[in-house]
């Protein structure tokens, strides 16, 4: 009885090793060549990436993409550290591509990806620019009708605009920056960027502004009128005014940020990856993610056929070029964590 | 005497089955094992390790100027929500034993239907409750109260994890009150005492062991409680869930993340420990049920 018994554990045992290998298997990626997987950040935006880079790619080279998401570095790195990599490029933002380049990320192959495409200074070893996007500084223009507001400043003006703010749920793309020429930091002097100068002008707005926390919340805002003013990317800025939001752009100071394409540490489909990257980085892929997403192309150049609503918030038209800001993803990369922290104390506090 | 005889002579008989029955919970140990206590092992295991080997991640909580600040406002929250819950609760499980069994299956299910609800579609219900211009801004406004907006702070928070945790206070308290013996209550009172008095000397302290379990269950749910706090509050008031799944995810600070998450659990099991020692082990986690 008792002999049985321990027979009976151990066959319990390796039935339960059995299957804790099968489930760990579950995860591994198949390895084909003729397939890769794409991460993004899901909601229409990546639909919109699939029909402007993954369709005509496997259009022509009979590549099957699989979509996965939303973008998650904390996934990655775990994927990264357990070597069972099943994302193969992922869009992510340029600040993340300099500060994990080499860690969780591998080299870009340039012998695949053309680097001249892409404006001087934008490229990295581990990730190259997709897309352009812009912090537009937005407000409800029936609440400030007879006084509209008309410089970045503005924004942190409580006494001159009283009302709501919303500002996007992640820091590194222009809050900190707007705040500082806000405050009349030259644009050439914005980085190294002044922290203490920073909070202190986000000090008045702190109580009257939702810290967003998904730009899906940024933009149900804006279009039930919950908030009076915006700080707000302009593909939301389009959903929002597409979906009746009564708002106006500012053209003052206008920080734009692009993301990048990456291929995470031991992806399984490497080679395919970089062809992925290299087609993506064409002009017309990118023209018609542009058109359908309303971000900007990486290549200036390229005129997007924009709606008239994308028109009303597209800051690359002639006019209102002057307000555009680059931010400094080298700068962020090496400093995203510290900035991070301090803001999430600064907010709770 | 006879029952004693029947009593052990069908406990011995029972011994046998019993004993192979300890075989059922095998599986359910090793799912536990492998899905529970493992991946908790790795968390505790990397707070110690990562980045570096050591207690920096948990001296870094306590310097870092936002930890402990967040600790302090999730316990109070839970503080706050659990005594909420029990003395709303209370007296809805006294009146689930005191009335025809009809009117308690009526009762039971106005209990029970927001629990089968899913808690994304409640918690949206609240969303659209708290906002700016919804229902009870509107009202307050009507009274008097203008521009109360409590979507985004701890207030608006408390109020729907209240709600989201009534039922978890609601059935311990029931099935210890249900185990109370009436003639008890009619015993005091023929000895003189006024029924309030018979129901505070009698009737309350027998209902602790209910309202132990029924507390420290929502406390400790609402210590880690994650979906409520990330849709209806805001960063300017995060719980220390929310500080967690942001270092997780936006630092990738596992180490550090690890180290709330170890403090979290410690709160957890002390106190555990704390109301083990007040009921009983068993009390403080099954309730009355053990009374059989």
């Amino acid at each position: 009885m008792r002999r049985n018994r321990g027979i009976r554990t151990r066959a319990t045992a390796a039935g339960l090793a059995v299957a804790l290998v099968a489930a760990c298997g579950i995860g591994n990626p198949s390895s084909k060549s003729d397939a890769l997987t794409f991460v993004s950040t899901g909601s229409p935006f990546q639909d919109y990436q699939n029909k402007a880079w993954a369709e005509p790619f496997t259009a022509q080279t009979g590549v099957k993409v699989r979509n996965d998401g939303p973008v998650d570095e904390a996934r990655m790195k775990t994927m990264v550290e357990a070597r069972k990599v099943s994302w193969d490029v992922v869009d992510t933002s340029a600040a993340a591509a300099v500060q994990y380049c080499g860690k969780y990320l591998e080299k870009l192959d340039f012998s695949v990806i053309d680097k001249n495409v892409f404006p001087k200074g934008t490229v990295g070893d581990c990730g190259v620019p997709a897309y352009n996007y812009s912090l537009i500084f937005m407000y409800d223009k029936e609440k400030y009708k007879n006084d509209p507001p008309t410089k970045i400043g503005d924004f942190f003006d409580v006494k001159k605009y009283p009302g709501r703010r919303i500002v996007p749920p992640e820091i590194a793309v222009g809050l900190l920056e707007a705040a500082l020429m806000g405050d009349g930091v030259p644009e050439k002097q914005l980085y190294p960027l002044d922290l203490d100068r920073a909070f202190r002008k986000l000090e008045p707005i702190k109580k009257s502004t939702t810290f967003a926390k998904t730009y899906g919340q940024q933009q149900q805002m804006m279009v039930d009128r919950q908030v009076d003013m915006a700080l707000v990317l302009s593909a939301r800025a389009y959903q929002s005014l597409k979906a009746g939001a009564p708002f106006q752009p500012v053209w003052d100071k206008t920080v734009v940020n692009w993301d990048d394409l990456v291929v995470p540490k031991g992806a399984p489909n490497k080679e395919q990856a970089m062809k992925f990257i290299a087609f993506a980085s064409r002009n017309d892929p990118s023209a018609k993610l542009a058109q359908l997403a309303s971000v900007q192309p990486i290549n200036e150049s390229i005129v997007p056929n924009y709606d008239p609503i994308q028109q009303r918030v597209n800051p690359f038209t002639p006019d209102r070029k002057h307000s555009i800001v680059r931010s400094d993803a080298e700068w962020w990369g090496q400093n995203f964590d510290a900035v991070t922290k301090r803001y999430t104390t600064w907010l709770a506090g | 005497m006879t029952t004693t005889i029947t009593a052990r002579s069908r406990g011995r008989e029972a011994a046998r089955p019993r004993g192979r029955a300890a075989w059922f919970v095998l599986p359910a140990t090793a799912l536990l094992l492998v899905f529970f206590f493992y991946p908790i092992a790795t968390i505790v295991w990397r707070s110690f390790t990562e980045p570096a080997a050591g207690f920096g991640n948990y001296t870094g909580l306590l310097h870092d100027g936002l930890s402990v600040k967040v600790l302090v406002r999730t316990l109070v929250t839970a503080l706050i929500v659990a005594s909420v819950t029990l003395v709303i609760a209370y007296p809805y499980a006294y009146a689930m034993t005191r009335v025809k069994p009809r009117t308690r299956g009526v009762l039971t299910v106005i209990v029970l239907l927001p629990f089968w609800t899913s808690l994304m579609a409640r918690n949206f219900a609240w969303y659209m409750l708290e906002q700016r211009g919804g229902p009870i801004d509107r009202f307050l406004g009507l009274i008097g109260f203008d521009g109360v907006v409590l979507l985004g702070t701890v207030a608006g928070v408390t109020v729907a994890m209240v709600q989201v945790m009534l039922p978890f206070m609601v059935l311990p308290l029931y099935s210890a009150m249900e185990q109370i013996d009436r003639r008890l209550l009619d015993a005091a009172g023929s000895l003189g005492a006024p029924r309030w008095r018979a129901f505070a000397r009698v009737h309350i302290p027998l209902s602790v062991p209910g309202m132990l379990s029924g507390f420290s269950l929502v406390f400790i749910m609402t210590l880690g409680f994650y979906i409520t706090p990330a849709l209806l509050g805001s960063p300017q008031n995060s719980l220390i869930s929310q500080v967690i799944g942001e270092r997780v995810s936006k630092l990738l600070d596992f180490g550090g993340a690890g180290a709330l998450g170890t403090v979290l659990l410690g709160v957890t099991l002390l106190v555990l420990f704390i109301v083990s020692r007040f009921g009983g082990p068993a009390k403080a986690l099954g309730g009355a049920v053990t009374h059989e």
